[in-house]
């Protein structure tokens, strides 16, 4: 149920979560079901505000996704970011976890809780079929987004354990001397009343605010004796990340007999897409892409393309191509606190991402790949769109990578348990932690590491 | 007020700068003339050997060499041994068949090798309805009148025009 901030009793709690989207109720409802009192203290509305929206999510920002872009896919209110989610759906890979401290074996029973609840069936998480040399089918799935109101009745107001805490902030985590723990954490609103809260033994916080809010959180958690909370390697806010998108850079005119095979009925509604085999993903140096296939009409002004249909004749089929590429984990790529404070007092950011000539040139020699494989098999052709690649350049609205997770300290924040390094009591959840993209979109993924942390912080304590 | 020791007034030294400037502009100018001339004659030469060359600029498809060949040669020209052909000329009426081929040089063939064959009119990729480009219709004699001046068609006669 909601609890109106001066009547919360922080103490009752065994998990304080700061954020209220799908990564918070992931981990919440994961503990509470090991038995585990929850708080999720959301700094928005109940309802989404663009006054508060402008004030807790403004960004400076340079590169390839600025200071506009971020904030478009940050929500300030209960519900978080999955307000804005459009319900694509797709798993990361085994080969996509290759530079993680954990494997798909182990995220797998947590992929399939998080599929269950988005609605979406077990198929969608290993479903493939060969197609062509060098690509598999890897369809996207699609259907309705899950996106958390007010009246999501199972999630807010009705499970017993679970309370939610609106217009509070946590703004401020408190580190012990020794740097091993959290000895309080401070919870502001917007008007900038600030309330400090003990940790007691056995309480945990979590970070669940968003790719930019848990960076935001530790970067704004220092008192200027010391490093930030989470940050004594400098690596808080480093490795951002976003999927490039690239919106019809390519097309393809494949003959009558030439299909894509088709998912099994079961798989339910889905974007067709081709992913490089694992021989292929190696030789694109280990970044990852998926190109939808969207049926189009033949460009009647397009001579060379009229060309290759008039060859192909009756049954051709056209697709416009629409690439999600992965960009490397760039340290330099990173987002940091600048000067000003918002009305909670967490510290103004400020972003640099630039995608880098790897990521462009995979999706170009994916493309060529593609078009040598399609020509191969018959007269079918590929059209690289190069302008809609190097100048149409656009994102997925995934902000990633900001609290990577791995073993080593000096170049991650969280551990494979999503525990800050160092800090027994403090954990990240969201697609933060995350160490590398793939193409998939994040919401299943996150959703997955958020209910092993649950598990994790439910069979802990 | 005048120096007593100023041999040139500042006049007589504008005059005779732009005396020198004109004359200078005369000189250059003939000259420019010339080169002009010579270059416009030699880009006139490089336009008539270049005539028969299509440029294709990089388009994004990926195609080999004899494909780009075969796009580009597509509405080329060809001599017949027994049909005479005009460029940019159609011949409406008297059709007996009509296909969709890959090329003029296809589209002539057909009628080359076929008897009832008297005339043909092809359809450039150039023709601004889709559903005409590369549309070749084999004619008897009773055609009606041609019509010219029509770039985007092609057409051919088996006994003269």
């Amino acid at each position: 149920m909601f609890v109106p901030l001066p009547e919360v009793n922080f103490d009752r709690y065994d998990i304080l979560i700061a954020g209220s989207g799908l990564a918070a109720v992931s981990v919440a409802r994961r503990a509470q079901s090991r038995g585990k009192r929850v708080l999720m203290i959301e700094a928005g509305r109940a309802d989404y505000d663009a006054t508060v929206q402008a004030a807790l999510a403004d960004i400076r920002g340079r590169g390839h996704y600025d200071g506009q872009h971020w904030p478009l896919h940050w929500a300030r209110a209960l519900g978080g970011t999955s307000l804005l989610w459009q319900g694509w759906v797709a798993p990361l890979l085994e080969r996509n976890l290759a530079g993680w401290p954990i494997s798909r074996a182990e995220l797998e029973p947590y992929l399939e809780m998080a599929a269950t609840d988005l609605g979406r069936p077990p198929e969608i998480l290993t479903w493939a079929a060969p197609f062509l040399d060098g690509f598999e089918h890897r369809p996207i799935s699609l259907g309705t987004p899950l996106n958390l109101t007010f009246d999501t009745p199972e999630i807010y107001a009705q499970v017993d354990g679970i309370d939610t805490v609106l217009e509070g902030a946590v703004a401020r985590l408190n580190p012990r001397e020794d740097r091993r723990g959290l000895t309080s954490l401070s919870v502001a609103t917007l008007e900038g009343a600030a309330r400090d809260v003990p940790l007691r033994t056995g309480q945990s916080v979590v970070l669940a605010a968003g790719g930019m809010g848990n960076a935001q959180i530790l970067l704004s958690s220092e008192d200027g004796t010391g490093a930030a909370v989470g940050n004594e390697h400098d690596q808080v806010g480093r490795y951002l990340m976003e999927h490039p998108h690239l919106y019809n850079c390519g097309r393809v005119v494949l003959p009558p007999e030439l299909r894509v095979p088709a998912a099994p009925e079961s798989f339910g509604e889905h974007a067709v897409a081709l992913s490089p085999d694992d021989t292929l993903h190696a030789a694109l140096g280990g970044l990852d892409l998926s190109i939808e296939l969207l049926p189009a009409r033949p460009d009647d002004e397009d001579l060379t393309e009229g060309y290759v249909l008039s060859r192909i004749g009756e049954g051709a089929q056209v697709f416009d191509l629409t690439v999600r590429s992965e960009m490397a984990p760039d340290p330099a790529n990173r987002v940091t606190v600048t000067d000003g404070r918002d009305p909670v007092g967490l510290r103004r950011l400020r972003t640099s991402c630039i995608v880098g000539g790897d990521a462009f040139r995979a999706v170009d020699h994916a493309l060529e790949a593609l078009g040598r494989a399609i020509a191969a098999a018959g007269p079918g052709r590929l059209r690289i769109v190069n302008g809609a690649i190097y100048r149409g350049l656009a994102g997925g609205g995934h902000t990633m990578g900001t609290t990577r997770m791995g073993t080593d300290p000096v170049t991650s924040v969280v551990d494979a348990d999503c525990r800050v390094h160092g800090y027994e009591n403090l954990f990240v959840a969201g697609s933060s932690v995350f160490a590398t993209g793939g193409y998939a979109n994040p919401t299943l993924n996150l959703m997955a590491l958020a209910h092993r942390l649950g598990d994790h912080l439910g069979g802990a304590a | 007020m005048t120096s007593p020791r100023r041999i040139l007034s500042r006049r007589d030294a504008l005059f005779a700068l732009g005396g020198f400037a004109a004359g200078g502009a005369l000189i250059l100018g003939g000259t420019r003339s010339l080169r002009l001339a010579r270059e416009r004659a030699f880009a006139e030469e490089q336009a008539r050997r270049a005539v028969r060359v299509v440029r294709l600029a990089d388009d994004g498809w990926l195609l080999s060499d004899e494909e780009r060949a075969a796009l580009a040669e597509r509405d080329a020209l060809r001599d017949s041994d027994v049909l005479e052909i005009r460029d940019a000329v159609d011949l409406p009426g008297g059709d007996f068949a009509e296909e969709r081929v890959t090329s003029l040089d296809a589209c002539i063939t057909s009628c080359e090798e076929d008897a009832r064959c008297m005339a043909f009119t092809y359809a450039r990729t150039s023709h601004p309805l889709p559903e005409k480009r590369q549309m070749c219709w084999l004619k008897s004699a009773e055609t009606a009148p041609a019509v010219t001046d029509t770039p985007v068609y092609v057409s051919g006669r088996r006994d003269g025009w």
